[in-house]
């Protein structure tokens, strides 16, 4: 089941104990995922079935790819968090939605313009926050609203188009039994972790959440860096946009609005400390699985929308109050 | 006839003595300037009496009866009243607001009366700075004007015993006067004053009689209406050595050195101060004197690019643009930062990522690492710097002090630094690790490496350093070569301030006040 994302994730990790100290969190979430499926399996048999544990993945993909970008930037500390991820998510998808118009001729260029606006949009939000000191979570809130009205004026209210027929089946089709865009996770986590630990920028990324000045006194441009990292957080959100639509097939205007809160727990459940800095992608995929089939089980258990809310709710709360309570960084 | 007798008050934080033996007597009328280099308890003393600090032992007399001041209000009840180096002003208040805070003027049923508190606080702000309004607010006003109004506000309380702690620091020398000129008017008044300060001309202008304390204790007095106000004799007290010849040094028998590495001109630390101008020679290890907070540690920072100055640093006769520290860290330009918790170190991770950092900031690595290379080399440096534990994967806040220091020197090596900045690197770092940290240092030295070294410890300075330079108030006022090393001259030096150059405010203010 959830193993299969983290293993692969997991195999640049072993890099020394400083990460091993958010890897028991990663293991408690799977441990949870287990708990979760077999008292699913119990109340409700077919619950751990095979199938269902794929459409559990798949929606977790959904949910991971968007939390990525929200992984990027609590790392990247400065009391990083960026509350735009939801908001940029939808307008990748009514972009996409837009631009594609159904045909796969368009891709390369819708693409292109989402992964571009993405980053321009979040490259101002970095800006902000790096040379104008604006905090990130002001910045970021603002930007929301404003990527909210920018899809407006955009879609004049009424997104048209859908997705294309590749899109489609990357978003709704199998091989092998595995949904695609499970796969896509699985690649993309594995690049993530490539990533963070084996390259230059990914291992300076660590050093800016941990301790800016240091990073700084070192020779880096932190806040060069900083604006790249917001720019590279929309840019993912505004694809994570595309994923969406590909799983829906057409983009409605807040499509993308209630990822933004998951995103930001699954990232605290994953061993991300919001203080930055430490952490990697294989607990985020965790805390994404966890999230998500928290949610399907309160689905199974027929217990009333309101109620499932609430229930969701307090185990959020308990989670993080297991979780959240880390130390500061310096 | 003495207002105020301070015996033998002892304080300790923890095992360590901040005052072992600190006794006063303060007489009625007159100033009694309080001297001592940082650390020798001054500070502690007079918190002591202001009730800031309560001492472990000793005893305190003032008015004729034994006291004991358990708090600020207290000692404000008494009539001793304190002005604090650090000023506890509240910015968003108005002048006359801040300066009446905490004894305003009741009017009828314990209402504030706010026209008194004005009047008052306009009468005695006239004598400091009579073109300021008492509506201006604090956040508005200049640090020297800050400093007026927070003494305007003590005296506004008509203390017996005032006490002023480095009061002059953020004085010009014309703003000093006025403050002397209130002071003196105090004295007609029968007011006592505690005037503390590092400037000797001020000490020998204001006081009438000074109280030395060293290491915790009260070493003399000198009575200026009937002794001499001999500096040598002020300076020693405070150094607590006769002049003693330079120690033998092994390093004084290496060859010059010629070859310029760094040279430095036009840096201005401070505002009004003149430019800084020195050079440092391939493998010389030049130190930073003087007493704290002098400008050592802001030199040290705007030659790491992190507090640009301007001014024009050449590098092997290279000119360099420091605007950033990657274009000091780049240039070979390396800063091992005073607090390394803060500025040299990533606490949460392991020694491997630290020791390897500054090689991704500035490139030298490619985007895929090579990371069987960079164990090799980080091991290298463990090796070389006796780095215990010798394991990269351990987290550095797990280190020692020292070792984590070690760090900091060792994520360096890797980009064969120029020029070394240090500040000082010995703080909180046992004397085994220190010695072996001075050791790889003057190494580095040997192999070509330029050093500027700031440490608070005039012994670390003199046990390394081919020159010291000493700085005050942003400005280098002498050198010190190996045969002027002895504590007394670093101590003379630091306080009087006397340029070779011949020309510096201070210069100029004492030659005014004489």
């Amino acid at each position: 089941m959830g193993n299969v994302p983290t293993n692969a994730a997991g195999q640049g990790m072993a890099l020394g104990r400083v990460r091993n100290l958010g890897s028991r969190k990663v293991l408690i979430a799977y441990l949870l995922v287990l708990l979760i499926f077999i008292a699913g399996q119990v109340i409700s048999p077919g619950f751990a079935a095979f199938s269902n544990i794929m459409n559990v993945l798949n929606i977790s993909a959904l949910l991971g790819f968007i939390a990525l970008a929200q992984m990027l930037v609590v790392l990247s500390g400065g009391e990083g968090i960026d509350l735009s991820v939801g908001a940029m998510a939808s307008l990748g998808a009514v972009m996409s939605s837009q631009l594609l118009n159904g045909m796969d001729g368009n891709l390369p260029l819708a693409i292109a313009v989402v992964l571009a606006a993405g980053f321009a949009i979040g490259a101002v939000s970095g800006a902000g926050i790096a040379y104008f000191k604006v905090p990130p979570l002001v910045m970021t809130l603002a930007m929301a609203s404003v990527i909210q009205g920018i899809g407006l004026v955009y879609t004049n209210g009424q997104p048209k188009g859908m997705a294309s027929p590749i899109l489609k089946e990357l978003g709704t089709g199998r091989t092998a039994g595995i949904p695609n865009l499970v796969l896509l996770w699985i690649v993309i986590a594995i690049v993530v972790a490539v990533f963070l630990v084996r390259t230059r920028a990914g291992q300076t990324l660590y050093g800016l959440g941990t301790n800016r000045l240091t990073t700084e006194l070192s020779g880096v441009r932190t806040r060069v860096v900083t604006t790249v990292v917001y720019g590279a957080s929309g840019a993912i959100s505004a694809i994570s946009g595309m994923l969406l639509l590909s799983y829906t097939g057409t983009a409605f205007l807040d499509i993308g609005a209630s990822y933004m809160l998951p995103t930001i727990i699954a990232v605290v459940i994953g061993g991300i400390s919001l203080a930055g800095g430490l952490g990697n992608y294989n607990g985020t995929v965790a805390g994404a699985i966890l999230l998500t089939s928290l949610s399907s089980i309160l689905v199974t258990l027929k217990i009333s929308e309101g109620g499932r809310q609430i229930v969701y709710g307090v185990i959020l709360l308990l989670l993080l109050a297991v979780y959240g309570r880390q130390k500061s960084n310096t | 006839m003495f207002l105020l007798r301070a015996k033998s008050l002892r304080k300790t934080y923890g095992g360590v003595t901040a005052l072992r033996d600190g006794s006063l007597e303060c007489r009625r009328g007159k100033v009694c300037g309080l001297l001592g280099a940082n650390g020798s308890g001054k500070s502690t003393f007079s918190k002591m009496i202001s009730g800031v600090v309560t001492p472990d032992d000793g005893e305190i007399w003032f008015d004729g009866e034994q006291v004991r001041i358990s708090s600020p209000q207290e000692a404000k009840k008494h009539g001793i009243i304190m002005v604090h180096q650090h000023l506890s002003l509240i910015p968003e208040l108005s002048i006359w607001e801040n300066m009446t805070l905490g004894f305003e003027p009741e009017g009828k049923l314990g209402f504030l009366n706010d026209e008194d508190s004005r009047k008052l606080a306009e009468r005695y702000l006239a004598k400091f700075a009579p073109e300021l309004s008492v509506y201006a607010k604090v956040k508005d006003l200049s640090l020297a004007q800050k400093q007026f109004v927070e003494i305007a506000k003590a005296v506004a309380q008509e203390p017996k015993l005032l006490i002023l702690d480095e009061p002059t620091a953020p004085l010009e020398q014309s703003e000093v006067e006025k403050l002397f000129a209130v002071i003196r008017e105090l004295k007609e008044q029968g007011t006592s004053v505690i005037f503390i300060s590092h400037r000797l001309w001020e000490i020998k202008t204001i006081c009438d009689y000074v109280v030395v304390f060293r290491n915790g204790q009260t070493v003399g007095a000198i009575d200026f209406e009937t002794e001499e106000k001999d500096e040598d004799v002020i300076v020693s007290m405070i150094s607590g050595k006769e002049l003693k010849l330079a120690k033998n040094r092994e390093t004084a028998d290496r060859a010059p050195k010629k070859e310029r590495m760094l040279e430095v001109g036009g840096l201005a630390l401070r505002k009004s101060g003149v430019p800084l101008r020195f050079d440092i020679k391939k493998g010389e290890v030049v130190g930073l004197g003087g007493l704290q907070g002098q400008g050592q540690e802001e030199l040290l920072l705007a030659l790491s690019g992190l507090l640009p100055t301007g001014g024009q640093v050449t590098l092997e006769g290279r000119k360099l643009k420091l605007k950033h520290p990657k274009d000091a860290v780049r240039a070979g330009i390396v800063l091992v930062p005073g607090d390394r918790h803060k500025e040299g170190l990533f606490l949460q991770h392991d020694v491997f990522l630290n020791l390897i950092y500054p090689q991704l900031a500035v490139r030298k690595a490619g985007f895929f690492l090579n990371r069987k290379k960079l164990k090799a080399e980080a091991k290298t440096v463990i090796d070389r710097l006796n780095i215990v534990p010798n394991d990269p994967g351990k987290v550095v806040q797990f280190l020692s002090g020292g070792n984590q220091q070690k760090v900091v020197v060792g994520k360096w090596l890797p980009l064969a630094p120029k020029v070394l900045l240090l500040s000082d690197p010995a703080k909180g770092v046992d004397v085994g690790a220190k010695k072996e940290l001075y050791d790889t240092v003057r190494e580095l030295a040997d192999q070509g490496t330029s050093v500027l070294l700031y440490a608070s410890d005039y012994e670390e300075l003199t046990g390394i350093c081919d020159r010291v330079l000493i700085l005050f108030e942003g400005q280098i006022v002498d050198e010190l070569m190996p045969s002027d090393y002895s504590e007394d001259r670093f101590v003379a030096a630091s306080l009087r301030s006397k340029t070779a150059a011949g020309h510096s405010p201070i210069d100029e203010a004492w030659g005014e006040a004489n």
